[in-house]
């Protein structure tokens, strides 16, 4: 639970940080990249610190060349 | 802007970077007593896929690989071989992130956890790629004399334990297994200097950048030659072959009178700074590769969420160390060959042809 928290803390702060300076730029696509990459990192860090067995990404490249290594 | 100096002392940090640790037993467990040999070819295969990227780099001088993947290819086919650089840089970010945290937990902090590593080692790493690329090039300005200075030290201290015996005997099973050795080291770390080409752009003279792309590779790979070297001289064939951190291993045999001894953190001090010049480059690589892939104007915001992700990222990334052996041993050799080598020269083919 604890961790939770701590991780909206975090990813709270970054808005703090960020978000004045992209919406004084008035950058669009800049604003969109950093809000889905913040979304994403919050959520894939509740999701570990809730203990759930993520995949490693590795296995995906290991499917790809697969066929090719023995 | 970065001086073509400072790009020389930064492709030689890079490429000694993991590597230095980690490469005499993957070596060694092949090539045996030839593994020194096996450094001298992957180091020369090495050489010649930095000259692909050298021409790559010539032929755009003022851009970025990404912006000339884009120009080659077209703006679909662009995008996606420039979403292939950023997740390879990226996937190579955790990996040595990761590196640093099983070393330091298995080798010198056994009770702390991975993360708490991780953590404090990310927040420099994010400082450092947030106030750019010339701020980058100035620490590695300082950390460079400091690094020689301590292989020099370490080197020396190791000189009165060599045994040229432990060389005996030479080739004994034919080059079979010395070139087998040789090919994950092409991969890791030679091929991986293709994502310098990010870089290449900010050096203040395009022509000199080519020549530091050349000779600090040449300067990396001459330190990794060292290093193998005296780990077999010291260590001997097979107890290089079983350690995990040969060269860790090799810094707590020093050992002169009663007053000099376990001094091995002279090598992790060495490992930490060419860990953290890797890190911090690999890291500026990814956010600069994934903002120009979506054509940002500013790299800077994404900086903070992307290390987020990172640090979530590095802690599953591998499920335990054998599993991390076998795929560096395996997979990764063929990946990293994919994009050093099959990509670069798909690049450069289509654009001597579209000229």
């Amino acid at each position: 639970m604890w961790s939770v928290l701590l991780i909206l803390a975090v990813g709270m702060a970054i808005i703090m940080i960020d978000v004045p300076t992209l919406r004084r730029n008035k950058s669009r696509k800049e604003l969109w990249a950093f809000s889905v990459l913040l979304i994403g990192g919050v959520a894939l860090n509740i999701v570990v610190g809730l203990g759930v067995e993520v995949p490693s990404p590795l296995e995906l490249i290991k499917i790809i060349y697969g066929p090719i290594v023995r | 802007m970065i001086e073509a100096s400072q790009f020389k002392k930064m492709v030689s940090l890079f490429v000694i970077g993991t590597s230095l640790i980690l490469l005499p037993s993957m070596l060694a467990s092949k090539a045996k007593q030839d593994a020194w040999i096996s450094s001298i070819v992957g180091m020369i295969v090495g050489l010649v896929l930095v000259g692909i990227y050298y021409a790559l780099g010539r032929l755009f001088p003022g851009k970025t690989l990404v912006e000339y993947s884009k120009e080659i290819l077209g703006k679909w086919l662009g995008t996606i071989v420039s979403f292939l650089w950023f997740t390879y840089a990226f996937i190579l970010t955790v990996l040595v992130l990761r590196n640093l945290g099983d070393f330091l937990t298995s080798s010198m902090f056994p009770e702390t956890p991975i993360q708490a590593i991780h953590i404090v080692y990310l927040c420099i790493v994010v400082i450092g790629v947030r106030y750019g690329i010339s701020n980058i090039a100035r620490t590695v300005d300082i950390f460079f004399p400091l690094v020689i200075i301590l292989l020099i030290v370490f080197v020396s201290l190791l000189l009165h334990d060599i045994e040229f015996d432990r060389l005996q005997p030479m080739l004994a099973k034919g080059i079979q297994p010395v070139l087998q050795a040789a090919y994950p080291y092409i991969g890791f770390p030679f091929a991986e200097l293709v994502l310098l080409l990010m870089i290449y752009p900010k050096v203040k003279r395009t022509k000199e950048a080519g020549k530091s792309l050349l000779t600090g590779t040449l300067f990396g790979g001459l330190v990794l030659f060292v290093i193998t070297l005296l780990s077999l001289l010291v260590l001997g064939a097979e107890n290089t072959a079983s350690e995990l951190y040969p060269s860790f291993r090799l810094a707590k045999k020093i050992q002169i009178g009663e007053f000099i001894q376990r001094v091995e953190v002279i090598m992790a001090v060495i490992w930490f700074i060419t860990i953290f010049v890797k890190l911090v480059i690999c890291f500026y690589i990814s956010v600069q590769s994934l903002s120009q892939t979506l054509n940002l104007p500013d790299y800077r915001s994404l900086v903070l969420p992307l290390g987020m992700i990172l640090y979530a990222v590095a802690y599953f990334i591998v499920p335990n160390i054998s599993y991390l052996i076998s795929f560096d041993a395996k997979v990764w050799p063929l990946y990293a060959l994919t994009i050093g080598l099959v990509l670069p020269l798909l690049l450069l083919g289509v654009a001597i042809i579209k000229k």
